[in-house]
């Protein structure tokens, strides 16, 4: 286990600097001159631009400054924003529990509700109940994510008014989670269907059976831990449709999160923070695909002697 | 799935490209009748289409046309799906939108397609360095949310149609690689390679007669569940304001617009993405009973 976990850390590191390439090269590859870009709104003298361009490092050979960018990105500095002129990193911070709850949200409800679905659809099997929900998941992964929240606005929102719709409190929270999570659901209750479906004909559940166990221990404890398996691998696989839901569903919520602060510095230019946010997700996205191969290691024993 | 009863169980294992070829045409379209659920997705991917073809003449008024009718109207009987804020007729808009939406997510999805095989293939088929460099550069890749990596090429290139097909075409483009990689491994096993390659067949021969063939089935099938999850993409970019630009009547560029009005004028929202999901909806029918047809074993990913 040690050694798949050293294995798996190591795994890791191209990834992140890759994206921390990639977001160097941002600032290097766009039309124009990044001085130029920071000091757009107010008058600057050459000699301004030339005191700018030395503090930045845009003076320095394009390598020295991708290895300085590397190692500051590696002590969490990545400059300051262009436009309020604060470290980026400050800000991230106060915008990260926004987007962390949403995501925490839409996991719970993608997991919860696709467990739920794809468990009573998988038990009876072409039953009108099983059409109703594979339905009911179809529709769940062909709905786009903004359209989705813009109907739960409309009708639980404003038209029944039974949730909040923007808040601090946790019921502010109901209706984005709903949104980012729904294709998840979708795509979960079809995997653990099918799953379900594949396992039921396996002879230790025929053994289960056969020594008079209840249909619930059967399936919750023979059945549904086997059916997880790949359950767990699509989550690892697909916590980029969180982000990426995440990112639309904050915009319309208006939710002060990363996503809202990403679009934000896009359209304004702001490429520190541009660079930032996509160092962090793209860290926090691997860290959490770690865990999620750890808990896919733990779940099934031949995964870490492949 | 209603698609299952569709196949008798001891043909599961058969060539699917090679069945449908030989039986033919006739043959798919019975399977088709059998299924209800893929029959419904191309009776709307039809209606679909002859939109997108006739929306000229099936639009009431311009597209682009300010103050056609009174702002913010409500539908009625001459402005179907009512007016925008500017007075545009919105069933014109959204009629026009397929024009938009279609061929950027068909675009986008053969451009993936089309590097995206090409790297499965060769690392697939060469192996050896070819494949563990490659197959590194496919996880890496696959590492990143795609729509981050989607906002990363528009901030570096630019806001226009291009470059929204090219962002949404590139993020697509690892799962590609890695399916056809896959498909290709297993197929390199075959003891019809082997043969082939025992009576002189050469690399590309190898490739273009044994292997492509082999993996088409795969490929079409994920070529058809991507075309949704690519409209979706491009026009949630649309939507973000980093897509097609207003005024062209793009649908998630109307959603967007749509927006701040809903309180008051639900239908600026209601039917660009209806027509939104339905066009998506109906593409993935067809796409997993493509998958149904080719392979089976395929269903489960």
């Amino acid at each position: 286990m040690t050694r798949y976990i050293l294995r798996r850390t190591l795994w890791t590191l191209p990834v992140l600097l890759v994206g921390t390439t990639l977001a160097f090269l941002v600032l290097r590859l766009i039309p124009g001159d990044p001085v130029n870009l920071m000091l757009a709104a107010r008058p600057a003298s050459e000699q301004m631009r030339e005191n700018l361009r030395r503090k930045l490092g845009l003076d320095r050979p394009l390598l020295q400054q991708y290895v300085h960018f590397v190692s500051r990105a590696a002590q969490g500095d990545f400059g300051d924003s262009f436009r309020t002129l604060n470290p980026v990193t400050s800000q991230i911070k106060e915008h990260f529990p926004a987007t962390l709850q949403l995501a925490v949200g839409g996991l719970l409800v993608g997991v919860i509700g696709g467990l739920t679905l794809g468990v009573t659809a998988g038990l009876r099997p072409n039953s009108p109940m099983d059409s109703g929900i594979m339905f009911l998941a179809l529709v769940g992964v062909s709905m786009p994510v903004y359209w989705l929240s813009m109907l739960l606005i409309f009708v639980f929102g404003l038209r029944l008014g039974w949730v909040p719709i923007v808040g601090e409190g946790w019921e502010a929270l109901i209706l984005p989670s709903f949104a980012v999570g729904a294709w998840a659901v979708g795509e979960i209750a079809r995997l653990v269907r099918s799953a379900i479906l594949d396992v039921r004909g396996e002879d230790y559940v025929r053994t289960a059976y056969a020594k008079g166990l209840p249909n619930s221990t059967v399936v919750l404890r023979h059945a549904l831990r086997n059916a997880l398996i790949p359950v767990v691998t699509i989550v690892g696989l697909q916590l980029g449709v969180f982000v990426s839901g995440g990112v639309i569903v904050e915009t319309i919520f208006a939710r002060q999160g990363i996503g809202t602060l990403l679009i934000g510095a896009i359209f304004e230019k702001d490429y520190p923070m541009v660079q930032a946010v996509i160092v962090i997700t793209t860290g926090a996205y691997v860290l959490a695909n770690f865990g999620v191969d750890l808990a896919y290691a733990v779940l099934d024993p031949r995964i870490r002697y492949a | 799935m209603p698609m299952e009863t569709v196949l008798p169980s001891e043909t599961v294992a058969v060539d699917r490209t090679g069945f449908l070829r030989r039986r033919g045409t006739i043959y798919a379209l019975r399977l088709l009748r059998k299924s209800p659920g893929a029959m419904v997705s191309v009776a709307i991917l039809s209606v679909i289409l002859f939109v997108t073809t006739f929306a000229p003449l099936l639009a009431t008024r311009d597209p682009g046309k300010v103050s056609a009718g009174a702002p913010v109207h409500a539908p009625d009987g001459a402005f179907y799906f009512g007016t925008d804020r500017l007075g545009r007729d919105v069933y014109s808009r959204v009629l026009f939108g397929s024009r938009l939406s279609l061929p950027i997510g068909i675009l986008a999805v053969a451009f993936s397609l089309t590097v995206g095989s090409t790297v499965g293939l060769a690392t697939g088929f060469f192996g050896g360095r070819v494949d563990a460099i490659g197959a590194r550069l496919i996880d890496i890749m696959l590492g990143f949310p795609s729509l981050m990596l989607a906002l990363l090429i528009i901030t570096m290139f630019g806001i226009g149609i291009e470059n929204v097909i090219i962002a949404v075409g590139i993020s697509g483009t690892p799962r590609f690689a890695r399916i056809v990689r896959g498909q290709t491994l297993s197929v390199r096993q075959n003891v019809y390679i082997e043969a082939a390659r025992a009576i002189g067949a050469t690399g590309p021969q190898l490739l273009r007669r044994h292997v492509l063939p082999n993996v088409r089935g795969a490929i079409i099938v994920l070529g058809t569940l991507s075309v949704g999850g690519a409209i979706l993409q491009a026009s949630a970019l649309g939507f973000l304001g980093l897509g097609v630009q207003p005024p062209a009547p793009e649908w998630g560029t109307m959603l967007a617009e749509g927006k701040d009005l809903m309180r008051h004028a639900p239908w600026l929202m209601l039917f660009p993405g209806m027509m939104l999901f339905l066009t998506v909806i109906s593409i993935n029918l067809l796409g997993d009973y493509l998958r149904e047809i080719f392979d089976p074993r395929l269903r489960s990913r």
